[in-house]
């Protein structure tokens, strides 16, 4: 009887044991989903739940504070996301607080990452709407790093190229570290550069003892630079010949205004000839536009020539004629005299 | 070549046993809710099946919790997810590791003893003996030992998850330096309700199965001393069997209401 007893005692114990543990375990996974403590809802709106399910966990700054209740359509293109939520943390998640999707690691479980707002807004309530914004989809970053990728497998590309000529002691790159005369004209000119860079800096001190000088010293130039009855001199100088110049230049710009006046007449008149030629009117436009007229002018000045010619011919024979002939003697000698008067 | 009688014969067998075994089942319904009740005899079995299976399937967890962690862990850290090695243990655990390595046990230990013992009372004639005093067998020796075994294994179930939690801890201790609070935080921060309750209903069922076939086995024994044998042997064989088919027909459930 009394082993039985054991035994029944020894089996209490094992049941007892066997429904604490499973209590604990059902505590324990109904805590985190806050089953039992004092829980309030918020929803939040989101475009992609990127695999979010129910029972997921809600964090804050990182703390892990709720859970998921329930995903939900709202229209075609937004879901309703409402989470159960501690009531311990319900003072310090304010209105302004932003929820995202994120995922817990590189390949850990969707979760509803909330981060705080500004700070300054109020304490959220049972049922309140928080905002959310859509986190940077995988894909588009897995697509972005896939062209990052590719860029630098060109320039590693472009590199090995740029290696392979140094190597190959193409170019001015390989001859900078190859060629040993180059480095040495490299450090020669570097010398150089180092001598003219202290001139320079001697120069530039030179320049800022003078400027110095000039704004502190004595001399023509700070006077010039600093003394302002110069300036005022100069500016009434300046005024005296505009009025100067205006003065002279009075007389001129009449005779210019008459003559641009007279230039303006004789255009005009100019302008009225023109008209009438191009009209056609008067012998001058018959003689211009007719080509008969103008031949017949042609043959005209012609026959002139040929006039003019044969009365040449006649007077050169009236010169040997006797009758004339003492005519023209007296006259070389008149032509002589003029000649030698004008030479002394 | 064999006879294709045989196959037919075979086919007939299995529904016979098939139809006899749903029979059994129905008559343990009738019976199990009927008064009087065996409530001593029940707390015996309890202790027996329950307790005194304790020991063995405590080891038989510690032990896998040790090895799952040491297997898993190479790979887990190959792949930088050393981290989720808690959560992976304990999912697994308690999802299907936990129930379906006890439940074998089970069938092995509760199982064959329940068909031995039954069949050597039929060989024996003290089955006989009990109907002929008045008692009814069916409800002290059947319903006691299925209800014994549909009680205790989800218990059982538990401590070996338990157990084999604590031997998955040991090892990230010693290899990871993992706290015990660490630990069994990760563990119940990613197991859900939906990995707890279908395994501890499914646990019933495989409780149910080994009792149910562990006890028609024995019950329907004869060919004599050999038939022991043979009815502990089959019992095992098909419990273990049952199990992976109502296993199966649990993760088909428990896909449809907790979505896997």
């Amino acid at each position: 009887m009394a082993q039985k007893i054991k035994h029944t005692i020894r089996l209490g114990i094992f049941v007892t044991v066997g429904a604490i543990l499973f209590t604990l375990s059902v505590y324990s996974i109904g805590n985190r989903q806050n089953l039992f403590g004092k829980r309030y809802r918020i929803s939040t709106l989101i475009n992609n739940a990127y695999g979010l399910q129910v029972g997921n966990n809600v964090r804050y700054t990182g703390i892990t504070v709720g859970s998921v209740e329930r995903i939900s359509f709202r229209n075609d293109s937004t879901l309703k996301v409402d989470m159960i939520l501690d009531d311990e943390v319900k003072d310090y998640i304010k209105k302004d607080a932003i929820a995202s999707i994120s995922t817990d690691g590189l390949v850990g479980n969707v979760i509803v990452n909330i981060t705080p707002g500004s700070g300054n807004g109020r304490p959220i309530n049972n049922g309140d709407i928080i905002e959310s914004y859509s986190r940077t989809d995988p894909n588009d970053l897995l697509n972005s790093l896939g062209n990052t990728n590719e860029n630098i497998a060109l320039l590693s590309l472009n590199l090995l190229e740029i290696t392979e000529k140094i190597n190959d002691g193409e170019g001015t790159v390989s001859r900078l570290i190859g060629d040993a005369q180059m480095a040495n004209e490299v450090a020669k000119s570097l010398s150089n550069m180092q001598t003219v860079t202290k001139h320079l800096i001697t120069m530039s001190e030179q320049l800022n003892y003078s400027i110095k000088q000039i704004s502190e010293g004595n001399g023509l130039l700070p006077y010039l630079l600093h003394d302002n009855t110069i300036q005022h001199q100069m500016e009434s100088f300046i005024s005296n010949l505009d009025s100067l110049i205006i003065e002279e230049n009075k007389p001129v710009m009449a005779n210019l205004k008459t003559a641009s006046e007279d230039v303006t007449v004789a255009t005009n008149e100019l302008k009225i000839v023109l008209e009438t030629l191009n009209k056609g009117e008067g012998s001058a436009t018959t003689i211009l536009r007719d080509t008969a007229v103008a031949q017949d002018l042609k043959d005209v000045f012609r026959n002139l020539n040929e006039g003019t010619a044969r009365f040449n011919e006649n007077m050169e024979a009236l010169k040997h004629n006797f009758l004339f002939k003492k005519y023209f003697k007296k006259q070389e000698k008149e032509r002589k005299k003029q000649e030698k008067k004008s030479k002394s | 070549m064999p006879n294709k009688s045989i196959y037919f014969s075979g086919l007939m067998n299995y529904f016979e046993e098939t139809g006899k075994v749903t029979l059994f089942a129905i008559r343990f319904f009738k019976e199990a809710f009927k008064p009087p009740y065996e409530w001593k005899e029940l707390i015996r079995q309890c202790y027996l099946i329950g307790y005194q299976s304790l020991v063995l399937v405590a080891i038989t967890g510690f032990i896998m919790g040790l090895v799952l962690d040491l297997q898993t862990r190479p790979t887990m850290i190959e792949f930088g997810a050393e981290s989720y090695m808690p959560s992976m243990i304990g999912i697994s655990i308690v999802r299907e590791i936990g129930p379906v390595i006890t439940a074998l046990i089970c069938a092995g230990k509760i199982g064959s003893g329940i068909g031995a013992e039954l069949g050597s009372m039929r060989v024996t004639e003290q089955i006989d003996a009990m109907e002929v005093s008045g008692t009814n067998p069916f409800k002290f020796l059947v319903v006691t030992r299925i209800w014994a075994t549909t009680l205790m294994l989800p218990i059982l179930v538990i401590m070996a998850d338990a157990v084999g939690l604590f031997g998955s801890w040991i090892v990230e201790n010693l290899k990871g330096d993992v706290t015990f609070a660490l630990f069994f935080n990760q563990v119940f921060n990613n197991i859900e309700f939906g990995d707890l309750i279908p395994s501890t209903i499914k646990s019933f069922f495989f409780g149910f199965a080994i009792g149910l076939i562990g006890c028609y086995k024995g019950y329907y024994t004869s060919k004599g001393t050999a038939g022991v044998g043979a009815a502990a042997n089959t019992a095992v064989v098909v419990a273990s069997l049952l199990l992976f088919v109502f296993d199966l027909i649990a993760v088909l459930i428990t896909d449809i209401f907790y979505e896997i």
